[in-house]
Parts: structure tokens; C-alpha cells; sequence
């Protein structure tokens, strides 16, 4: 009896150890995509790209890296500061190696998850390859991609790295990406003030109010839903002439001619300047364009035909309304602050 | 260590656990451990499968100008019989995919993921393999020049579809089909670069093309006694056909009806050589 009480308590004993080996328990904290209930199903599935805290963190280390690019100057958050909500805090056009300028403004990083397409002109079809442009376009990172996987190759940092987030040794294209995106794909912005009113736990002011009132009959037409942006690709009344076709340079249709990508507003206080070439400094500005400054031209959006009248008071209405947008737990959450 | 631990347990046991009933004690540490050991389960070892079923297969491309006999590699002038335009190669890649065979019953085996991205050398031969095509006898092939749609549009691929082979367009996301780059004395800046890409019948600009080549008069046999090799003709004069590209443009670089023509003109680039 004694024995057979004895092999009673060892098996459970011996399996729970032989056990223990296959079931290592993460010790770190643990990263998760997880979707924000008030918000639609995200376009990104990260079913073959699971997210570990490892991948994570590579993918957090390459966007702050500088040796991504070719003269080691610039990383993707030299065009994309946390605290302006990844754009470009201020500069009109991205800047890269050499102070080369580039053709557009930079778009500020949130919820990319949620994206069918990205760039100004939607050229760019997933979101694991978006950071792929930046790399290679010579007034960017100016990179040769091969060269830049064999530069990550020889840096032992990074053979460690992506050894411990994908399992084995290698560095490739995929791996590159996969990391990448499980760092951009969980950039969620989703706690500003107005989340916080859609989720009942606060409430606008008379101001705000008046300003949302404004904005749902004259902006969200286009600015649509929680992620404020239809995703279409229209003319907005910008130009006449066309020195940037936009959406045309990817369609080659004529129809598409100074079509641009709906920008998402979230956080769009920290995100001057405004427009796909950073022309407008201020909110002010932007929405006085739309009472002001649109120009006729032969692909100009039909909502735009007769210009929205906005006064000065509704302006200052709807800004009070766009700095709920604002998400400081975004802008300061440190897990996606630079780790160097 | 165990004895130490029987100990452990058993004094512990005794102590805390008097009142309790121990063998209550014993079935719940049973069941815990039961179920734990359910949840981290090994994976099964392979089953046995018995003999092979199937064998890799090698595909052997010879490149050629206007005549079999003239073989094609990079860096040496070919003049093209209809046009009188002069080309040199310093890049000539292109995707072959999605290899399909037919069997004798008329139905086709598909290759679950075939990319094969084909680069001309200074050799003119260029081999790679096909894994785990079944046994049988296969009367035709067929097979994309390109890559379908679905990979323009899936993200990051591995292998010959990675981005750093410098195949996929990073301003316009798609992969360049057929990539021709070198001189020529008719092309403008003597210079020539023509990258071939566009996946979409939306728009009209999918520059894929299936090719079926016929094996009735050389059955492909794929057996365990043999090793098995499919060899094909691509005549690269054949892109140049029905046209002074040259003259009239010496660079592309969109999908575009250009890329259409040329995709058109390289489709009638295949033909059998032979198979082993």
C-alpha cells in the first residue's frame, strides 16, 4: 500500500516536470494585437505573422535604427515622432540621407492595421511591405534591400534578436517584415477623449459638442467612422495644375488625377503640417481652405464643388472637437518609445 | 532526488492534509497533471508513409536568340532578325510559376507553390527543381510567366518572391514579371531597361501569361527509376518580336499596354526541348 501510494504521488510528480520543459511561460510582459471593441475588424490578419514580445521588440529596434539606412543617419522615426504620433513633427516634406527631401509630407502611424492600402496615393498594397519604399527610395533610406539584410546578417544584436523571435538563426525578407509590422500593426490609438465618449466613461463640452455636430454634416463624409477616414482617394481642391498627380501615378488612370488618400485625423493636433505636401500649419488653416480655397478643377471631389462654409467661431468649434482625437497614452506609451 | 522528494510531499501531505481524505488528495493531482500533460502533448513523429509516392523534378531552361543553335547570355550582341535592333543583356530575369501537369486521364496535378525566379548568366542553361511531383506519365505542362495576383497582394513572400531580389515594386506593389535591362544601339542613351509587371485584369494590365507546352510525342515520366527532367527552349528574340521597341521606346518601368505587348511577344518564348 505505502508503494502503491508512493507511484501516486511521483507519476504526477515525474509529468509535471517532463511537463515544464515543453510549456516555458514567457517571463516578460506579454504583447498582444488585441482590436479595440468600439472599433471595426482590422484589414491586417496576424494569423501567419503571430505576435511574440521578441518580434515586437525587433520590429520596435528597426524602426529606431539608423543603421537602416545608408549613410546611418535616418531611421523611420526620423519621419515619424511618437510624440507628433509618428509624423513629422513640423517639416512639410520626409527628409532623408544626405538632407535629401522627398516628395510628400510624412503621414502620422496609427492603427495600421486597419489600412487596405498605404501612401499618400495608396501604391503600396500591405501593410507588412509598407516599410519597403522608405528603405529603398534613394531620398530615403536609400538602401539596397539585399544589402541591407546582409548588413543586419553581420551585426550579432540582430542574429540574436531574430533567432529569439522566430524560432531559428536567419535573417530574410520575411522575417525583416514580419517584425516590422508586429511593431507598426499594434501602434493602436484608441484611449482620446473620444474614445473615452464612445465608451460612456466621459463627455464632450459644449464646444466639442458644437464642434462634432459641425464635423459629422461637413467632414465625416469623408473623415468617416472611428478611424476618421473613408480610405478613398479624392481631389480636395488643393491645385489647379498638378505637380503631384497622386493617385494617377498608380492607377494611370486621368480620373485620378490629385487624388489623394483620406488622411485618418486621429491625433491630428500633433500631426502639422497638414496635406499630402505639408502646406497647412494649422487646423485653422486646413478648414479655412475648405470655406476659402478650394480650386475648380476638373477631378475635384463632388463634395467639394459648392465650398463647405465654416465661420470663424465653427472652425474654432470643430478644433475644439479634433483635439479630442488626441491620445497622449499613444504619443507616451513607452513600449513604443525608441529602445536605444 | 526523488526519494527527497516523496518525502517532501508525503510529510507535507501528512501535515496539512491529514483530515482530508488522501486519496482525494491523489485524484486531483492525477487530474491536474493529466490535463497539463493533455495541453503540452508532443507533436506525433512523422507516420511511416512506406515507399515514395513522388520525386523532385529538375526543369532545365536553355536560353537562345532567334535559332536554338544560338545560345543566349549575358553581355553579347544578338541582332533580331525582324527589326535589325541590336541587343545586349545586362539583366534578363523573369518568374516562372504555378507549374501544372496533365496526366494521361486528362486531369492536371498542380504544384502547391511553385516560384521560380529565372535568371540569365553567362551560362545559358539555367536548372531548378520541382519537389514531390507525383509518379505517373504527364502528357503537357503548363506553367505562369509571372506570379499570380494573389502573391502581388499578400505581403511579405519568402524565397524566390522576397523583395531583395529586386523584383517587386516598392512605389506600386507588385512583382516585375520579366526584367530586361542592357544596350543597344537603337535605344535611346544607347540604353535599354524594360521591367515588365502588373497583375490586375481589373485595369487591364496583367502581364502574366500561362504557357502550355504539349508532352504527347515525349511523355514526362516520373517514376522510382528514373530522374526525372523537363527541358524547355526560351528563344529571348521572341520579346522582341512584331516591333522596334526600341526605337520607338528604349525604357518602361509600369504596368502599361507596352508591358502587355512585350508579355504578349515573351509568352511565345517556350518551347520543348526535351524531357529525361
Amino acid at each position: 500500500m505505502v508503494l502503491l501510494r508512493a507511484y501516486f504521488i511521483f507519476l504526477p510528480l515525474v509529468l509535471f516536470f517532463a511537463c515544464n520543459k515543453d510549456t516555458i511561460v514567457d517571463p516578460v510582459e506579454q504583447i498582444a494585437f488585441v482590436a479595440p471593441t468600439h472599433f471595426p475588424a482590422p484589414f491586417y490578419d496576424f494569423t501567419n505573422n503571430p505576435v511574440t514580445h521578441d518580434g515586437f521588440e525587433l520590429g520596435r529596434r528597426l524602426f529606431y535604427d539608423v543603421r537602416l539606412s545608408s549613410d546611418e543617419t535616418v531611421s523611420c522615426a526620423s519621419c515619424h515622432h511618437q510624440a507628433s504620433a509618428f509624423s513629422d513633427a513640423g517639416k512639410p516634406l520626409s527628409q532623408g540621407v544626405a538632407g535629401a527631401f522627398g516628395d510628400r509630407n510624412s503621414p502620422s502611424l496609427s492603427n495600421l492595421a486597419w489600412y487596405p492600402a498605404f501612401m499618400w496615393d495608396g501604391g503600396v498594397n500591405h501593410i507588412e511591405i509598407s516599410s519597403f519604399a522608405a528603405i529603398i527610395h534613394p531620398s530615403e533610406f536609400n538602401m539596397d534591400f539585399a544589402a541591407l539584410l546582409n548588413k543586419l546578417r553581420a551585426i550579432p544584436e540582430y542574429q540574436l534578436m531574430f533567432e529569439k523571435a522566430f524560432g531559428s538563426p536567419g535573417i530574410d525578407d520575411q522575417r525583416f517584415f514580419y517584425a516590422m509590422t508586429q511593431f507598426t500593426g499594434l501602434m493602436i490609438s484608441a484611449n482620446s477623449k473620444f474614445d473615452q465618449i464612445q465608451q460612456g466613461s466621459a463627455a464632450f463640452s459644449t464646444l466639442e459638442q458644437s464642434g462634432f455636430e459641425l464635423f459629422q454634416s461637413n467632414c465625416a463624409n469623408c473623415h468617416a467612422g472611428v478611424l476618421f477616414t473613408d480610405f478613398s482617394y479624392r481631389n480636395n481642391g488643393l491645385n489647379l495644375d498638378f505637380i503631384d498627380e497622386g493617385r494617377m501615378g498608380i492607377t494611370n488612370n486621368t480620373d485620378d488625377l490629385g487624388k489623394f488618400r483620406v488622411p485618418s485625423l486621429r491625433n491630428v493636433a500633433l500631426t502639422a503640417p497638414y496635406m499630402h505636401d505639408g502646406r497647412f500649419f494649422s487646423l485653422d488653416q486646413v478648414l479655412s481652405h475648405y470655406t476659402f480655397g478650394i480650386q475648380q478643377s476638373a477631378t475635384l471631389d463632388t463634395s467639394l464643388t459648392e465650398s463647405v462654409q465654416l465661420n470663424t467661431d465653427e472652425r474654432a468649434a470643430i478644433v475644439a472637437f479634433l483635439n479630442t482625437l488626441t491620445d497622449i497614452g499613444f504619443t507616451s506609451n513607452p513600449k513604443f518609445s525608441t529602445p536605444f | 532526488m526523488l526519494v527527497f522528494c516523496y518525502i517532501c510531499i508525503k510529510l507535507f501531505l501528512i501535515k496539512y492534509f491529514k483530515a482530508m481524505k488522501l486519496t482525494f488528495v491523489y485524484l486531483s493531482l492525477m487530474l491536474a497533471v493529466l490535463f497539463q500533460s493533455s495541453a503540452c502533448r508532443k507533436t506525433p513523429t512523422e507516420p511511416d508513409l512506406g515507399p515514395p509516392k513522388s520525386k523532385d523534378v529538375e526543369i532545365m531552361i536553355k536560353h537562345n536568340w532567334a535559332d536554338v543553335n544560338v545560345p543566349a547570355v549575358l553581355g553579347e550582341n544578338y541582332l533580331h532578325p525582324q527589326t535589325n535592333e541590336t541587343v545586349n543583356f545586362q539583366t534578363c530575369r523573369y518568374y516562372l510559376s504555378n507549374f501544372q501537369f496533365r496526366k494521361t486521364d486528362g486531369s492536371w496535378w498542380s504544384h502547391p507553390f511553385s516560384y521560380n525566379l529565372i535568371s540569365l548568366s553567362d551560362n545559358p542553361n539555367y536548372a531548378f527543381s520541382l519537389p514531390d511531383l507525383p509518379f505517373g506519365t504527364y502528357d503537357a505542362v503548363r506553367f505562369l510567366i509571372g506570379v499570380d495576383s494573389a502573391r502581388n497582394v499578400s505581403g511579405a513572400q519568402p524565397f524566390d518572391l522576397a523583395p531583395s531580389n529586386g523584383m517587386f515594386w516598392s512605389w506600386s506593389s507588385g512583382y516585375i514579371m520579366i526584367k530586361f535591362e542592357g544596350s543597344s544601339p537603337q535605344a535611346a542613351l544607347n540604353s535599354f531597361s524594360f521591367h515588365i509587371g502588373g497583375f490586375k485584369d481589373s485595369d487591364n494590365t496583367n502581364t502574366t501569361r500561362w504557357k502550355e507546352i504539349s508532352l504527347a510525342d515525349s511523355p514526362f515520366i516520373v517514376s522510382g527509376q528514373n530522374n526525372p527532367k523537363l527541358k524547355l527552349f526560351t528563344d529571348l528574340s521572341k520579346a522582341w518580336d512584331d516591333g522596334n521597341l526600341l526605337f520607338d521606346v528604349s525604357s518602361f518601368h509600369s504596368a502599361s499596354t507596352r508591358a502587355q505587348y512585350m508579355a504578349d511577344r515573351f509568352q511565345e518564348a517556350f518551347s520543348l526541348d526535351g524531357v529525361e
